[in-house]
């Protein structure tokens, strides 16, 4: 009896896991965490005036909804996937942003490049370690990159300084994840 | 014969640096350099199935019951590409709290002269081509096709073709880690496609 109830128990968490995976496997919470932006819609072109197009590109406004129960902290990567540097698995850090506090609904746009805000966000380098946002960059005879924004929700504060990299942040937020979300937007520069 | 030793070396030493320079501009392996007149063009995978970034059609998902794998395309393939690895992946998805995501098809060994995966890819370990299709995160060879349930915002699925100057000396056993460290140094290209999908509501 006590093993069927186990056995039931671990092909639900399976089950959890295969269906979306938002969180430890667990029961399933509330709504989904969701993340977006005004700026552009999911999957689409991103404006200029957010990318290397532009002489000083500023980052674009973020929303999210539905944090997890428990969030502490959340954590923001921007990446660009369609690099691979110096042939290794490395892609293109855009934007790496931790310790935003728990009870936060977004950023706002043109987000200072410092090290630390106010309210004791962390901002790490970006890959062209420089602190803060870096505006997409892929090259105009080169297909359409796909940068992609990554919001973590933490049950915990980082315990990271701003000369942290993103590999120490991946590491520290192992098993500390309780939620994610995830929004695209593609460019290339204009020819 | 010592002249040519020298020669070889400055052309390594050159090529080396190229390959160096063109990463740290956008990182589509293999182009030119930086300052150095216009790098070639990045890998480039698309599918004839749906617009890049836009949403995947229910055939290729679990909306169906036997879902099929969609026609993907590749070009501007860097010189000297060996075989080609694809990573489909849902980085939506955090799996025991973990920043590992779900892994819905991973192929290798697709051979270096190929322009693409033809849609309904068997689901075996082996294709006669030589290509090995390991385990997806179902615990089954091939294509496992989107599955993100209905009240989920749309899920990204990723993916990642990687051209690489070697074949990888693994079977269709092989985990998504294997295959990733057995890739390291040897990317030279990589292109992506994204398809969004959740399921219509019931």
């Amino acid at each position: 009896m006590k093993k069927t109830f186990l056995l039931f128990g671990i092909a639900l968490a399976v089950l959890a896991q295969d269906k979306g995976g938002k969180g430890g496997g667990k029961a399933p919470a509330g709504p989904p965490m969701t993340l977006t932006t005004p700026a552009w819609a999911d999957g689409t072109d991103i404006p200029a005036k957010f990318t290397q197009a532009e002489a000083m590109p500023i980052s674009p406004k973020l929303d999210w909804a539905n944090a997890p129960m428990g969030t502490v902290t959340f954590v923001l990567l921007m990446h660009d996937p369609d690099v691979s540097r110096n042939r290794t698995l490395d892609d293109q850090t855009h934007w790496i942003v931790w310790n935003i506090p728990g009870s936060s609904k977004g950023l706002p746009e043109n987000v200072p490049a410092q090290a630390t805000l106010p309210d004791g966000t962390v901002q790490g380098l970006n890959g062209g370690n420089v602190v803060g946002y870096r505006g997409p960059g892929a090259p105009a005879n080169g297909p359409r990159h796909h940068y992609t924004l990554e919001l973590f929700a933490l049950d915990t504060k980082l315990d990271l300084g701003p000369e942290k990299s993103r590999a120490d942040v991946m590491g520290a937020l192992s098993g500390h994840i309780l939620g994610k979300a995830v929004y695209v937007g593609l460019f290339h520069r204009p020819q | 014969m010592k002249n040519k030793l020298v020669a070889t070396g400055m052309v390594m030493l050159a090529v080396t640096l190229g390959a160096a320079l063109a990463q740290d501009k956008g990182g589509k392996g293999g182009g030119g350099g930086k300052g150095k007149g216009p790098a070639a063009p990045g890998l480039a995978i698309s599918s004839p199935d749906f617009q890049d970034g836009g949403v995947i059609p229910d055939k290729f998902t679990q909306a169906v019951p036997m879902p099929v794998s969609p026609k993907l395309e590749w070009t501007n393939v860097p010189m000297g590409t060996v075989s080609f690895v694809l990573i489909m992946h849902d980085p939506d998805a955090a799996l025991g709290g973990m920043p590992e995501d779900v892994l819905h098809w991973m192929a290798f060994n697709i051979p270096g002269t190929s322009k693409g995966l033809d849609g309904g890819q068997p689901t075996t370990p082996t294709l006669p081509d030589g290509t090995v299709q390991a385990m997806n995160r179902g615990r089954n060879p091939g294509f496992m096709g989107p599955g993100n349930p209905a009240q989920n915002p749309y899920h990204h699925y990723t993916f990642e073709l990687f051209a690489l100057d070697t074949k990888l000396s693994l079977g269709p056993d092989a985990t998504r880690a294997d295959v990733l460290k057995a890739m390291e140094m040897h990317i030279i290209g990589k292109g992506v496609l994204v398809g969004r999908f959740k399921r219509p509501a019931a």
